[in-house]
């Protein structure tokens, strides 16, 4: 039988066991109240199984349940990356973007379906794992008594995507370095310097390569309100690094978190939204998320920079709107078309992404939800800017062909909700549209199935956007499974060409990188 | 009169220990140990006093520089003969010998670096009010600075 304490014996305790300097044993404390809100959550409404904790360091399965048939061509290995460590020593996270990544590898090949995750083994993970308990204050989560950091790795989470090029698997964050991953163990290898004078620079989620190879890509430093941009060849040397920084409206406090952005043939897009940074907030130990505050009376910024050298060239202001993802750019006779999937403000973020880890799913919110739209950047003449919205429910996860970015592309793949019925910001339905932006084709995975981002893989000796395969996750909530769907690109309507289902169900997970093999 | 280099050390060498009992009586020291997590380089150590400490860590002040041996995760440093008064310490791990702090292009230090009582900027080197500690007239002050 287990000894009971009354208060006074319990307060005594603590005080003797903080004098001696030993560890304090939890407390119910108001991450617990999350822990046990999200359990009771869970017991009712069984889609949550999207947010529960990975506690295995580790998920292997050498042979996923295949149904169908690998289509002949098809090798290689989808690379996956999501937040999944949500839970230590009692305490939940308040934020969906705040669990420790976990690198994900479905190895594809004529013998079957292959799982394995693993957590990147980041500092901050490490000491987190020895003390078992967050160490320190997360994306959307104040972590009481959290030192301030070193730098941006010290906190680096590396939980957003993942990159193969040059030879190196990369996982990504976007506020820090990218994190360097063994292809085959999944060990974590330590933070990728590009050059000198580059360690510990913040490297984006979205890096972008183009038909030759070479890879672009930004990162935003909030502290500083500076941009940093890379030009990195296909042997995954930089070949040009530059920094905007100092612009009297660009400064922080006007603009904050730039997930994605577009490059075309000569140019490079970055779109700000008025989601402004607080550094006093910051400072005063607040969360990342709520450092941060929503400026309707800011506008949407696009900026125009010179590929070549980095150079702001062109400047534009948009009503205000949120977004995460960017779908492709490309240059027109009179300027620059762009897709991209904007919602009329940041409160998935603030509330949608949080109220899930406290065990609530809200209902499909119009304004909350992302949408297809179009962006028009005009280059000459003194036409303005223009966003036009898409027929079409809520949106999000574009993918195109590889190395079609910057150029005009045919289609687009993307989720999609369900119209009305269902959606909030988590997808059912994977659909494609045409070069005019229309829906020509769709598959419904069902309800209950939340759609993972599917990425476009091509063919082998085809031209990219001609003939390829989508291969997406889904979690099936009500199977309590995760599974890898293979469907031919251009005929999604007729269901997924095979499907691998693990034994278990991975948390939703964000993106993900293919390598062919 | 020439007195010769080695005469002179050899009268230093008898003399010094008549002294340093009464400096140990009538000076403050402090007695620093600089852990740090990574291996090589060397450590670049600078004592400020209050009335230097406007511009901390930059500035004037007392500095010392050790390599660190292979296999140690820590290094001894002594700061004797020192006049009561508030200090600070701020410590820098030259990995790569350049002689200071490395950057990278947005100023976020590439190196293990700390200050005494561990404290850190929020969005830079914390003020000398931070890290300042008291040196006694007289006596040994034991200071710990752990390097991120």
């Amino acid at each position: 039988m287990r000894m009971k304490y009354t208060r006074r014996q319990i307060l005594t305790r603590l005080a003797w066991l903080a004098a001696a300097g030993l560890p304090r044993p939890a407390l119910p404390t108001d991450e617990d109240a999350w822990r046990d809100a999200f359990a009771a959550g869970w017991r009712r409404d069984r889609r949550l199984i999207g947010w529960r904790d990975v506690p295995q360091n580790e998920l292997r399965t050498a042979q996923a349940q295949l149904t169908g048939r690998i289509p002949a061509g098809l090798a290689g290995v989808l690379w996956r990356n999501g937040p999944a460590r949500y839970e230590r020593g009692g305490a939940r996270y308040h934020h969906w973007l705040d669990g420790d990544g976990m690198l994900h590898a479905w190895r594809i090949g004529s013998g079957g379906i292959s799982h394995h995750g693993r957590f990147v083994d980041t500092p901050k993970f490490r000491a987190e794992e020895r003390a078992d308990r967050f160490l320190w204050t997360a994306f959307g989560t104040r972590i009481p008594d959290s030192p301030p950091p070193a730098g941006p790795d010290t906190v680096n989470a590396a939980n957003i995507s993942v990159l193969d090029h040059g030879g190196e698997l990369l996982a990504l964050w976007e506020g820090g370095s990218a994190w360097r991953i063994d292809r085959d163990s999944l060990a974590g290898l330590g933070p990728k310097v590009w050059g000198a004078r580059l360690a510990g620079l913040p490297f984006s989620a979205h890096p972008k390569v183009d038909a030759a190879g070479t890879l672009w890509n930004f990162g935003y430093d909030t502290l500083s309100g500076a941009l940093v941009f890379y030009r990195i060849g296909a042997d995954g040397r930089v070949r040009k690094t530059g920094v905007l920084q100092g612009i009297e409206d660009l400064a922080p406090g006007r603009f904050g978190m730039v997930h994605d952005f577009a490059i075309t043939r000569r140019y490079i897009v970055i779109l700000l939204t008025p989601l402004v940074f607080l550094r006093e907030r910051f400072a005063s130990g607040e969360s990342f998320l709520d450092s941060h505050r929503w400026r309707d009376d800011l506008p949407l910024r696009a900026l125009v920079l010179a590929k070549d050298d980095f150079a702001l060239l062109r400047r534009y202001e948009l009503p205000p709107a949120f977004l995460f993802h960017i779908g492709n750019a490309f240059e027109e006779r009179a300027g620059i078309r762009l897709d991209f999937f904007p919602s009329a403000d940041a409160r998935g973020l603030f509330t949608v992404q949080r109220d899930v880890m406290r065990g609530k799913i809200h209902a499909p919110d119009p304004a909350a939800q992302p949408h297809y739209a179009h962006l028009f950047l005009p280059l000459t003449g003194n036409s303005a800017a223009r966003v036009e919205a898409a027929p079409g429910g809520a949106a999000e996860f574009p993918a195109i062909a590889p190395g079609m970015a910057g150029r005009r592309n045919r289609y687009l793949w993307h989720l999609a909700s369900d119209g009305a019925r269902a959606g909030g910001v988590f997808f059912r339905k994977v659909v494609r549209r045409n070069a005019l932006g229309e829906v020509v084709d769709a598959y419904d995975y069902g309800r209950g199935v939340f759609a993972e981002e599917h990425l476009y893989v091509p063919r082998p000796q085809r031209q990219a956007e001609d003939a390829g395969w989508l291969l997406g996750t889904a979690l099936d909530t009500v199977r309590e499974t995760t599974a890898l769907h293979v469907f031919d690109a251009h005929d999604l309507a007729s269901g997924p060409l095979a499907v691998a289902t693990l034994p278990y169900a991975l948390p939703l997970g964000l993106h993900g990188w293919f390598s062919a093999t | 009169m020439k007195i010769p280099y080695t005469h002179a050390v050899a009268c230093i060498a008898l003399i010094l220990p008549l002294f340093a009992t009464s400096l140990l009586v009538q000076a403050g020291e402090v007695a620093l140990i600089v852990k740090t997590d990574q291996p090589g380089g060397r450590l670049l150590v600078k004592l400020v006093t209050e009335a230097d400490g406007g511009d901390f860590p930059g500035g004037d002040g007392i500095r010392q520089r050790s390599p660190v041996p292979p296999g140690a995760r820590s290094v001894a440093f002594s700061f004797p003969g020192l006049a009561a008064g508030r200090y600070a310490l701020a410590v820098i791990h030259d990995l790569d010998g350049d002689g200071g702090l490395t950057q990278n292009l947005l100023k976020i230090p590439t190196e293990p670096y700390g200050f005494s009582n561990n404290a850190r900027g929020m969005f830079g080197p914390p003020e000398f009010t931070a890290a300042a500690f008291s040196v006694p007239a007289e006596g040994e002050v034991a200071v710990e600075v752990t390097l991120k």
